[in-house]
């Protein structure tokens, strides 16, 4: 790794965030606190009922109103199609249909917020009432009512290798799933807001956003105008986990300001926010896996459903089980995308890990029983470790294409030190396995399957363990940019457009940039959220921040450093190589201090650029100069959680007891960061596991627990605060300073982790959510 | 209007009976470190202290606080001087997004005045109040212990 | 949409009669309020006068002597979770007080507001049902005593009239040995609301002999119920003699009584096979605090 052998100093220091001093005093401003001079307010008109088309709207009481300003409909608005990252959302901001409800049929305008909630309810519309599909399974059937143009399902997205059949002749055990999960609901803390403001025809839109350069986009295609006319400013938003991308809110903001000719603010409530946004999709699991009777696995055959709801339009859900349990064996993965009326459905953390992954990790779980090998010892057994073969790219019959293009193109002299593709380039859970084993004590608390820990009246005790991986970012929707610009006093700013949802990207990208440029922290600020300032990038999403972003800011930096040095080298090394230069405290140095002892100030180099003959200005800014390597064919995270559950088997109850979280994603950046990002993601698996779930009206789809009484969210006294993170750090070759992705394996892992306690404990496999009273009624129905 | 002590100053508020404490003291007074999430006393994003206890400012009217002493998030440094507490959250990192931060200060602040050496598990039931959808549960249970010995540090100083 | 309503204070239980009479049937208690912001918010309820009653410090009180324990309507949550040591009986009220909402809340709402909020899932209520409480209501008539197992009418419906105001709860105490009593609820997260619950109140004689046992139910009916089959059935019995089977006999015969529903936090069969949990744990929990052994 060249350079970066070199000791680091600001890489992998426990430093605070950059906005810790903004948090606590409260005054950083989310979405919901940012206002214009002299904006309206707007409120979103919902539909009432699963799936109708307007027939006519009245807004004459509304517009008696005082304070009444204005209204957006269906036919103010341009029939483009428009979307969010990863088919999240694909569809019109509004075209006269409601197919979920909640769903947006048009907005108002008023002077005050209160104003334009009565005017909403004040806006009448006539219906056409359509059929309706709340079920996917019923929504594929030829004659289910057609909620999208393109058809309620589409091609299924598969992976498989090997010969299946193959597998199935050579096992010696099998087993099979039928796994039905609820939707998990971002239930975000913090809302959100919109503001639209029209100069002239420029628009410039403030909101929380992880994805400030596909928001951008996607009100590029839904307006069909310029991207240069567009500028987003994306703000910090509370706890997003994928809800707060591009939204089909913000669409409506821009167009109702367009509309009023005055800058407008949308602020969601928070039932808003809970039952019309985004929600993890609905899933089934039917498959079956085997193995031999040494405990290899040697197949894995799986059907998968995922309801997308109205407007969701995923069908190539990157579900990382697949690779993570595909050392051995044969496999063949199909999912197939289902739309109905119900509210979207969208990536949430750990997308497919937390569903299908699960039911691959309770599969194994089954098949190590009855071989009679502990989970750990199976775990190990059969996942991949760095070199093993990654089956999900190696068989992405319609992406590969793309990628073995894209391979293509790049020069054979900048793809030299490529890692291998289509293989694991470091990593894998083994270490995590043995590391989190030792520290939980495992060996010696492992009674066997299906055996309490400890058993006394109604309450039984389990542990167990989990594990889960995904990739670290993805090249195939564009390569993440980074622009850092080096002003004349020798500070750094970095202009990144990723998320600031509490994942500390702020910190760590400017602590890349500063390790890079051997400045300090403290010297180098970051600008994530101004689409005018900051290179396009993908955002924080699917766990590449600090991979595929960090990897591009640290090219931007090295870009700068290489200009820097150049100069210095002209100017003040006596036209040395400026290879024998490099940067150390915000100075230039020579390598061999013998032959120049000078220590030039990275101000003093910059001024030289004032008048030099290079005929630059007095800043440097940097860019990545090479291509980033497709990483989603080599790059992975992985986790390793363990727990104890106690279970009360005549109530159902679950009280968690003992955790551990143990992670690797590389080179740690900021291990303060990331302990927290990987304790949050066990909570939220946790939650997810044992009481999260959206509850629907059967009849309308119309979700029943939109607030947060009766949807539970797991609080401080819920979770063991003496839960431990262990990093194992295996360098990756390619991520900035080997670090690798964080935030979405950690979620998988535990939720895997707490279902296999419970079956420990009780003896019983219960679907999630396991609330007290889906445990109690698997233990009745597996007694009866 | 109607006047109010809020982070020890006198302050004006409108004098309608039907709003909220918290809609008061973000809308008319700026206080926007009082955030506003579920607006049913559920997340404790909005507690803000009464005359020294803590309240969900969204589940009391303005009205009820008149005559009261209130103090925000706004009111707990000194200056650029954070307080312990704020001290604490920061070098334990008890915090993500940092939405339900200010809440959890101020609870933590109620939390402290009575129970002044908490145990590990007395600060975990006692934060119970407040919601934190990032999970960073564990350090901020350790930026309350934190706070408790920074506290005490001053007070013996 | 949100009613609009204007604000009044009152100082004295009679200006707030005074006051509800003046203004109507829309003028509205807040008492801590929690509940009623909340209902207004979410448009359950429409006030067109607030009358805020905190300042009546007058009944912000606990008081213990021989015959009771006397809590008046406007000691808060937080006031009672923190009277743990003055009583037995108060140390299990004040663990129940634990259990409800956050401790932000506890310290604005009051224990007449909860009781006023008749909500079918409250947590006190079910064990002043099983300790045979009586409530005491204020009029500008006067006052007058309801059981607090007649307090209840229904979903958020109670005894108190347009222009009455709740103003103490009285808890007797036994003349002669001790009353041992217990609360057992299904919850979820550590801040929940009780999915089911169940109270049991047992008094146990100088000799020795179980003299009266008070069962509350929760969330099984739109109001709390009683069981006086099921308590009557253990009544008379010595402690010593009393058995686990017997106590899931008592809890059995009690649970009968339960109607419950369907809705986004349990089934009703769920509830039906916990409340009988709950009922034979309460019971078994006092016996225990009795000294009896099971």
């Amino acid at each position: 790794m060249g350079k970066q052998d070199k000791t680091l100093k600001v890489i992998g220091k426990g430093l605070h965030v950059k906005d810790a001093v903004e948090k606590v005093t409260g005054t950083i401003r989310y979405g919901v606190d940012y206002e214009v001079q002299n904006m309206a307010h707007g409120c979103i008109v919902r539909c009432p009922h699963a799936h109708a088309r307007i027939t006519n709207i009245d807004s004459s009481k509304a517009e008696a109103l005082p304070g009444f300003i204005g209204i957006l409909t269906h036919e103010d608005v341009p029939q483009n199609d428009w979307e969010s990252a990863w088919f999240n959302y694909r569809g019109k901001v509004l075209d006269g249909i409601g197919r979920f409800v909640g769903d947006d049929m048009a907005a108002v305008a008023a002077t005050t917020p209160e104003i334009a909630r009565k005017a909403a309810e004040l806006i009448e519309i006539e219906y056409e009432l359509l059929p309706a599909v709340f079920n996917m399974e019923k929504a594929r059937l030829p004659d289910a009512p057609q909620i999208r143009d393109e058809g309620n399902e589409r091609d299924p997205y598969g992976v498989s290798w090997g010969n299946v059949p193959a597998g199935e002749a050579a096992s010696d055990h099998t087993v099979e799933c039928d796994i039905f999960y609820e939707s998990q609901q971002y239930a975000p803390l913090g809302r959100n807001a919109c503001i639209a403001e029209w100069t002239g025809d420029r628009v410039n839109v403030i909101t929380s956003s992880q994805t400030p350069s596909e928001l951008r986009d996607g009100i590029h295609e839904a307006l069909g105008f310029p991207l240069s006319k567009i500028r987003v400013q994306a703000l910090p938003s509370g706890s997003s986990f994928g809800q707060w991308w591009s939204n089909n809110f913000m669409m409506i903001s821009v167009l109702l300001a367009k509309k009023i000719r005055k800058a407008v603010k949308i602020e969601l409530t928070n039932e808003e926010c809970m039952a019309t946004v985004k929600r993890r999709h609905q899933e089934r699991t039917r498959g079956s896996m085997g193995c031999n009777k040494d405990g290899e696995l040697t197949f894995f055959k799986f059907d998968h459903l995922i309801d997308n709801g109205g407007y969701g339009f995923k069908d190539d859900v990157g579900f990382f089980c697949v690779d993570m349990w595909g050392k051995n064996g044969h496999g063949d993965y199909q999912i197939h995308g289902i739309n109905t009326n119900m509210v979207t459905a969208g990536c949430m953390r750990g997308v497919g890990d937390c569903t299908l992954g699960a039911s691959v990790e309770r599969c194994a779980d089954q098949l190590a029983e009855q071989v009679g090998i502990d989970p750990v010892d199976f775990r190990i057994k059969n996942q991949i470790v760095a070199g093993d073969e990654l089956r999900m790219q190696h068989s992405r019959h319609n992406l590969k294409g793309e990628v073995d293009d894209y391979i293509k193109s790049v020069p054979e002299h900048l793809r030299k030190d490529w890692p291998e593709l289509f293989k694991l380039s470091a990593g894998g859970t083994r270490a995590l396995l043995e590391t989190g084993s030792e520290a939980f004590n495992w060996k010696s608390r492992w009674k066997g399957w299906a055996t309490p820990t400890h058993s006394e009246g109604s309450v039984r005790r389990g542990i167990g363990v989990g594990t889960g991986a995904h990739v670290c970012g993805v090249e195939f929707e564009g390569a993440s940019n980074a622009m850092v610009r080096l002003n004349p006093d020798g500070s750094a700013k970095v202009h990144a457009a990723v998320g600031r949802q509490g994942a500390g990207a702020e910190t760590t990208q400017a602590m890349v940039v500063a390790e890079e440029l051997g400045l300090t922290l403290d010297q180098v600020e970051i600008e994530t959220g101004d689409t005018d300032s900051c290179p396009w990038n993908h955002g924080s999403l699917a766990s590449s921040t600090m991979y595929r972003t960090g990897w591009a800011s640290r090219e931007a930096a090295r870009d700068v450093k290489n200009q820097l040095l150049a100069i210095a080298a002209h100017e003040f090394f006596d036209s040395v190589d400026p290879s024998e230069l490099d940067v150390e405290d915000g100075e230039v140095v020579h390598g061999d201090p013998g032959k120049h002892n000078q220590r030039i100030p990275f101000s003093d180099v910059l001024n030289e650029l004032r008048s030099d003959s290079l005929g630059q200005t007095s800043s440097i800014t940097g860019s990545p100069r090479v291509p980033m390597p497709p990483s989603t064919t080599f790059a992975r995270q992985f986790g390793a959680q363990f727990a104890e559950v106690e279970v009360d088997i005549e109530t159902g109850q679950i009280k968690l007891l003992d955790f551990i979280c143990v992670q690797d994603s590389g080179t740690v950046v900021n291990p303060q960061v990331l302990k927290n990002q990987v304790i949050g993601a066990a909570i939220c698996g946790t939650g997810f596991a044992i009481y999260e779930h959206m509850i629907f009206d059967e009849n309308t789809g119309a979700l029943k627990n939109g607030n947060l009484l009766d949807y539970k969210l797991l609080r401080c006294a819920d979770f063991p605060h003496t839960t431990k993170v262990i990093f194992v750090e295996d360098p990756d070759p390619v991520g900035p300073f080997g670090a690798r992705g964080a935030g979405e394996s950690p979620i998988a892992a535990g939720i895997s982790a707490v279902a296999q306690a419970v079956y420990n404990a009780t003896g019983v496999w219960v679907d999630m959510p396991m609330t007290p009273e889906r445990v109690v009624t698997a233990i009745k129905a597996a007694h009866a | 209007m109607t006047v109010l002590k809020v982070n020890g100053r006198p302050v004006e508020i409108s004098n309608r009976g039907d709003r909220t404490l918290a809609t008061a003291l973000r809308e008319d007074l700026g206080l926007i470190g009082v955030r506003v999430s579920c607006a049913e006393g559920e997340c404790g994003s909005c507690t803000v202290l009464v005359d020294n206890k803590p309240m969900t400012s969204c589940l009391m009217l303005a009205q009820q606080a008149k005559g009261k002493e209130i103090v925000t998030i706004e009111g707990m440094a000194n200056g650029d001087d954070l307080h312990p507490i704020q001290q604490a959250f920061i070098e334990e990192q008890g915090f993500q997004c940092g939405f339900c931060t200010p809440g959890l200060i101020l609870s933590t602040k109620a939390f402290l005045a009575e129970n002044p050496n908490p145990t590990a598990d007395e600060v975990s039931v006692g934060m119970s109040g407040n919601i934190c959808r990032c999970g960073a549960y564990p350090y901020i249970v350790k930026a309350v212990l934190k706070a408790a010995e920074l506290m005490d540090e001053t007070a013996t100083a | 949409m949100k009613s609009a309503f204007t604000y009044e204070r009152a100082g004295s239980p009679a200006e707030a009669v005074a006051l509800l009479a003046k203004h109507g049937p829309d003028a509205m208690i807040w008492a801590g309020g929690t509940d009623m912001t909340l209902q207004w918010q979410q448009e359950k309820v429409s006030p067109t006068v607030c009358i805020d009653i905190r300042d009546i410090s007058e009944l912000d009180y606990i008081e213990i002597d021989n015959s009771g324990i006397r809590i008046g309507a406007m000691a808060s949550l937080a006031s009672l979770e923190r009277s743990a040591d003055r009583h037995h009986i108060l140390t299990m009220l004040s663990d129940i007080t634990k259990l409800m909402a956050t401790p932000q809340t506890r310290t604005l709402a009051t224990v007449g507001g909860n009781l006023c909020n008749a909500s079918p899932a409250a947590d006190l209520s079910p064990a002043f049902v099983a300790l045979d409480a009586t409530v005491k209501i204020f009029s500008a008539l006067g006052a007058r005593k309801v059981s607090m197992l007649d307090f209840f009418k229904g979903v958020n419906k109670t005894e108190v009239g347009p222009a009455e105001l709740l103003e103490e709860v009285f808890i007797p105490l036994p003349d002669d040995g001790d009353v041992q009593a217990s609360y057992k609820r299904i919850d979820r997260t550590v801040v929940d609301i009780a999915l089911v619950n169940g109270s049991a109140a047992v008094t146990v004689g100088s000799d020795g002999v179980i003299s009266k046992v008070g069962l509350g139910l929760g969330a099984v009916a739109p109001i709390i119920l009683n069981a006086p089959d099921a308590s009557a059935a253990l009544e008379g019995l010595k402690l010593s003699d009393v058995t686990r089977e017997k106590l899931a006999k008592v809890a059995a015969i009690a649970a009968k009584h339960a109607k419950p529903i369907t809705d986004v936090r349990a089934s009703a069969g769920y509830r039906q096979d916990m409340v009988e949990i709950m009922l034979r744990r309460s019971l078994e929990d006092s016996i225990s605090k009795h000294g009896g052994t099971l």
